[in-house]
């Protein structure tokens, strides 16, 4: 990968924060989402920017400029808007006007579906495609396909181009997920889901067992075979549907599976990034005995002091809200990073605590304070 | 500096899949898994043949998480 000069001592610090090592400066961590597109000089509309892959290009590099991350989590590449609008079914509405994105529950496999997918999962995927987008002719399935090469181009090219013109090594080239986070928010939907976790426990747990025995660890195995040394991490497991379940419900239907996921990476000698959605804490005992250097946590709502009491060995990533981002002062800003920081020690990224994507999550002036205080921040 | 632009080719893969007859464009995806996996990935000419059902395959799940 062809890199900019200051790749190797991002890199280094990256890594050097995740083995808890002391580092001279503080790494800063970018969980900037389509706030970009709304903070972004080119004042595009939400929708215009999304279905051109040029100007989020541009977008990226223009905020990459501005604020001078270390490491993106989104390079604005996850987007399939272009081909699901040609599909004619979408369970995305994007509101200009109110520079939202909304995305709908829904459901895909059926009640009784279970058993189905657990024996003959393209079949049952090809009938859940259907559902999704019926009397689908193949003409525009076709395109939506020619369409689609540019999504799949797009995200390799913006990760070369943020460490070829910018230094940032990508975030993570892997990602795996437990059975369950599919079901939760695409095949079954939140609500079915939850439901499901009640009335059809069996059925669950076997198909959940077939999938990562077939599915999920032969690919989580490929994964760890592969070269990740010029990531920040060599895993990223997001934590979504957690949020759902109760402990019984976790100790059954999540963490036997995160657990194999795990254990699988740490046998490799790789770190693991978990992504988290709401909170980690009333989980902590599950990730207590992982050793220093292991795994990397970004949370949501919890405070990430408490946080490094729960998880000691975790690296954490976060420190300032969007609460405070959006409707704060830049002198504001400033102490809480000047505080967090200091109150964290090594093993801390500073970063955002949440997937920052409204335009009142952040204010400009802001961000620049908190770019500019942690850029020049030395021990 | 240059930016992200593939309109180009996407343009030339949509001209090519527009060389397949309009009756088969035009017809409604078979609901068999197998014979609707091989009839799309046949209409996709403009990529290798050695990669086509791959891409049926990988485009249908990538839609099926969006």
């Amino acid at each position: 990968m062809e890199k900019n000069e200051r790749f190797d001592e991002r890199l280094k610090v990256l890594h050097d924060t995740i083995q808890h090592k002391h580092t001279s400066r503080i790494a800063h961590f970018s969980n900037f989402f389509t706030w970009k597109i709304l903070d972004s000089d080119l004042k595009p509309k939400l929708s215009e920017a999304l279905s051109d892959y040029g100007m989020l290009d541009r977008i990226q590099c223009e905020f990459q400029e501005r604020y001078d991350f270390d490491v993106h989590y989104d390079p604005l590449g996850r987007n399939l808007l272009k081909p699901a609008a040609l599909l004619g079914g979408n369970h995305h509405l994007v509101d200009d006007e109110q520079e939202s994105i909304n995305f709908f529950d829904h459901t895909l496999l059926q009640d009784d579906e279970y058993p189905a997918y657990k024996t003959d999962r393209w079949g049952t995927s090809w009938k859940m495609f259907l559902r999704k987008y019926p009397d689908l002719k193949q003409g525009l399935m076709a395109e939506a396909i020619a369409v689609n090469t540019e999504n799949n181009a797009y995200l390799p090219y913006i990760k070369a181009k943020l460490a070829k013109e910018y230094g940032c090594p990508t975030c993570y080239n892997c990602l795996a997920q437990v059975p369950h986070e599919r079901f939760h928010k695409y095949y079954r939907g939140i609500k079915a889901a939850s439901l499901d976790l009640r009335r059809r426990k069996s059925e669950l747990i076997d198909a959940y067992d077939a999938i990562m025995e077939d599915e999920v660890m032969p690919g989580v195995h490929k994964a760890l075979a592969t070269d990740t040394s010029e990531c920040m991490v060599d895993l990223m497991v997001p934590l979504l549907a957690h949020t759902m379940m109760n402990m019984k419900q976790w100790e059954t239907f999540y963490w036997p599976y995160l657990k194999q996921i795990l254990d699988a990476a740490l046998a490799a000698n790789k770190t693991v990034m978990i992504y988290l959605e709401n909170s980690l804490i009333r989980f902590k005992e599950y990730f207590q005995d992982y050793p220093k250097g292991f795994l990397v946590l970004v949370p949501e709502l919890d405070d990430v002091a408490e946080l490094r009491e729960a998880v000691p060995n975790a690296c954490i990533v976060g420190g300032i809200t969007a609460q405070l981002l959006g409707r704060g002062t830049p002198e504001e800003c400033v102490d809480r990073a000047k505080k967090v920081i200091d109150q964290m020690g090594d093993g801390f990224m500073l970063g955002q605590n949440k997937m920052m994507s409204f335009r009142n999550d952040c204010k400009r002036e802001n961000l620049l304070a908190v770019c500019e205080y942690v850029q020049n921040f030395r021990w | 500096m240059a930016f992200f632009d593939m309109k180009e080719q996407v343009d030339g893969y949509i001209r090519e899949i527009k060389t397949h007859p309009s009756d088969e464009l035009d017809k409604v995806i078979d609901t068999d898994p197998q014979k609707g996996l091989q009839q799309m990935a046949d209409l996709l000419t403009f990529l290798p043949e050695e990669q086509r059902k791959g891409a049926v395959v990988g485009f249908v799940m990538s839609m099926l998480c969006d």
